[in-house]
């Protein structure tokens, strides 16, 4: 499967928790627990929208591998706020929506979000014209969104 | 006005562009139903009861000559030749084929007109005193600060997906006519000490099934911090607001499930936390830079005429009739020399807010040879210029009077807020234009409108409350029971500093029965009215009862509904 980094598709190198190849990304406790098993491990950190940026430690922060915001539906809203706060506390990693959906990518890009494993049916070589729909933007409510290459 | 730049017109073009793409792909079948619901509700479009609408802003009430002529044109291109100016500062076309809908985000592009978050749950067009920058009482032009808000919230990244829609006025008057405490954040201007602007902010306002007074969250707020503080409330409302329940969703469920403290403090700690920057001085003066006062260089237009040696009219002296409109529908402007005119959209027989392409180009002509090209829309669904010239009175009396625009019932109980109901909205429970044009008929003579004096009468057609009736004077609510209209009537509501909750004034009263309740709230007014009291001022210090007993007393039991019906 691939999936959208930096607005470029790849190879998606991790799994959720529960199948599949590569790497894993878990919840909170369990990404907890096997840090606190073996220091070497290096896992990605799954939040769900209900979880607290604000209940993360800055070791969480600097052992998570990517931090993957899941966007359960088209107008779930809490994952633009989450990514917002992620990059304030300076976590400079990939941080990851699952279930993203084309029309949403560019402000989700805008709040800090670079790497998109798109929902179900989304056709990723279209998603990536959606990048370009929009660069205009008031530079009151935040960054620029990165120039297209 | 403010005056849009390369890249604000760059953002509506990408934009339109997009919603183009958008459309297509939902009519080739590859952009799903659901989704592009949303799509369209951010883009201003409405599936209504028998077609779509669409529904453009006009930010904080402000309209440019050249603006009206393209709603005017859109008018008659694509709808039935009428626009429906709401109560927010709107401006609704209800008959557009959804295969237009890009042209027409592209024709309202070209005079810097939109409908991007007019509609779907995020923050709406910025709403505020349709007086300012004229009105007397003016602490300072609270545009230039809505102009920076509007821009803040165009397209936030973060806040396109709220739990519910969010609605921000603002007032820079001593006078609050924006209605700010029934908003999702209320802004009231005022100076520090040290003649800074600052702003009181209210927050958890609404109207809708829950109908909540906003509280005070920050007593004076600095406006260099105002984007960074509504930021601050926008993500706590964002992050805990409710999702599971569309009528347990709005910020006000979420200000009075925590209580107004722990709000705040959720909201100081982003505010501290978040590091935002502060407005610049820079960016304040430019914002400033587009709301100076452009109506003192024209000079009246009778001058100009005589300037240009037109023959000077020859009209028979103003009478009796004009001096009541000068007296209803002017009021004074912060210039002596200078008056603000109202115009009504409430004549008898008309629907409330609503007007005809062939007006707005005659209106829009009219704003240019005596108000300097600008128009204003207020929440009470009506227009007014607000810079004229005192001497230019009667001949601009004269030419709305030909035009039907001069009806001197500005803020009289015919001066009413009504929602489309059942005739255009597809949640309707009753129609309510039918029964404004009843009450309208039962109590039209304009003398004795003018005895009565100022009530707000504010009708809604569902629990909804897009009539605001819960702020009414007299609000009325209608009600279906088995098939049938029924309409609730509250008392005693109010939208400006003296925010109130109408009380109800008893069980539901039927359809045929409205207009003649009315008037019996009215006469019971004028019997127990003391020298100089006003209707509201009337029932405050009277209370509900004494209306009560009038209204139900020779009621027999048919014409009131048995069971009782919520509020
Ligand atoms: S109050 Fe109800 S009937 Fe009236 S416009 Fe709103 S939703 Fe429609």
């Amino acid at each position: 499967m691939r999936i959208i980094k930096n607005r470029k598709l790849i190879r998606n190198r991790w799994r959720l928790d529960g199948g599949g190849d590569g790497r894993v990304i878990l919840p909170l406790a369990r990404f907890r627990e096997l840090r606190a098993a073996s220091s070497a491990a290096r896992a990605g950190l799954l939040l769900a929208p209900e979880d607290e940026i604000a209940s993360l430690a800055d070791a969480d922060l600097t052992a998570a591998g990517l931090i993957a915001l899941e966007f359960g539906s088209f107008n779930e809203g809490r994952g633009y706020s989450q990514a917002v706060e992620l990059r304030r506390r300076g976590f400079r990693g990939e941080i990851r929506a699952l279930g993203a959906h084309r029309d949403n990518l560019p402000l989700m890009e805008r709040c800090g979000i670079d790497a998109y494993q798109l929902a179900d049916g989304e056709d990723p070589e279209a998603a990536l014209a959606a990048f370009s729909e929009i660069t205009a933007y008031y530079p009151l409510n935040g960054n620029a969104p990165p120039r297209a290459e | 006005m403010y005056q849009y730049g390369k890249n604000d017109r760059k953002l509506l073009a990408e934009r339109a562009r997009q919603f183009g793409g958008q459309v297509t792909r939902f009519q080739d079948g590859a952009l799903d139903a659901g989704h592009f619901q949303h799509l369209r509700l951010r883009n201003g479009l409405y599936q209504q009861r028998h077609a779509h609408m669409l529904r453009v802003a006009i930010p904080y009430g402000v309209l440019s000559s050249a603006q009206l002529r393209k709603l005017a044109e859109i008018a008659r291109d694509f709808d039935r030749g009428f626009g429906h100016f709401t109560t927010r500062q709107n401006i609704q076309f209800n008959w557009p084929e959804l295969a237009d809908v890009p042209e027409i985000l592209a024709r309202l592009a070209e005079v810097g007109m939109h409908a991007i978050q007019t509609s779907g749950n995020c923050v709406r067009n910025i709403t505020a005193d349709h007086l300012a920058g004229a009105a007397g009482d003016e602490i300072e032009d609270p545009r230039p600060w809505c102009e920076l808000i509007r821009q803040w919230s165009t397209l936030h990244p973060e806040f396109n997906w709220l739990p519910r829609k969010f609605k921000i006025a603002v007032s820079g008057a001593r006078a609050d006519r924006a209605a700010v405490r029934w908003h999702d954040i209320g802004l009231r201007l005022h100076h520090d000490a040290a003649g800074r602007t600052h702003f009181r902010v209210l927050v958890g306002g609404g109207m809708g099934r829950t109908p909540v007074i906003g509280k005070v969250i920050r007593e004076s707020l600095d406006g260099a911090d105002l984007p960074a503080y509504l930021q601050a409330i926008l993500r706590v409302y964002n992050l805990y607001g409710r999702r599971d329940h569309k009528y347990r969703s709005r910020i006000k469920i979420l200000v009075n499930d925590l209580g107004i403290d722990a709000f705040r403090e959720k909201v100081d700690a982003v505010w501290r936390d978040a590091r935002a920057p502060r407005l610049g001085e820079a960016e304040i003066a430019r914002a400033k830079s587009f709301f100076t006062a452009p109506f003192f260089t024209a000079p009246p237009k009778k001058q100009k005429d005589r300037a240009n040696k037109k023959a000077p009219h020859v009209l028979p002296a103003a009478g009796a009739e004009f001096l009541r409109w000068r007296a209803r529908n002017t009021e004074a402007h912060r210039d002596p020399n200078m008056r603000i005119v109202h115009i009504s959209l409430k004549a008898p027989g008309a629907p409330p807010g609503d007007l005809d392409a062939a007006r707005m180009d005659a209106l829009a002509q009219i704003a240019d040879d005596y108000a300097g090209g600008e128009i204003r829309v207020s929440h009470l669904q009506n227009l007014a210029l607000p810079h004229v010239h005192a001497e230019d009175l009667t001949e601009l009396w004269r030419a709305l009077h030909r035009l039907h625009l001069a009806t001197p019932n500005i803020g009289t109980l015919n001066d009413m807020i009504c929602c489309p109901g059942m005739d255009y909205c597809s949640l309707a429970n009753t129609s309510t234009i039918p029964i404004a044009k009843q009450i309208n008929a039962r109590i039209g003579d304009l003398d004795r409108l003018c005895d009565i004096g100022e009530v707000q009468l504010k009708m809604s057609g569902c629990m909804n409350a897009c009539g605001h009736h819960h702020a009414g004077h007299i609000g009325i609510l209608g009600v279906d029971k088995k098939g049938e209209e029924w309409f609730q009537i509250t008392l005693g509501g109010s939208a400006g500093d003296d925010a109130r909750i109408g009380e109800r004034l008893g069980p539901a009263i039927a359809r045929a029965r409205v207009a003649e309740c009315i008037e019996k709230l009215l006469e019971t007014y004028l019997e127990l009215r003391s020298p100089g009291e006003k209707f509201l001022e009337c029932v405050r210090r009277a209370g509900v009862a004494p209306f009560r007993e009038r209204v139900y007393a020779d009621h027999q039991k048919p014409q009131t509904h048995p069971e009782p019906v919520a509020a």
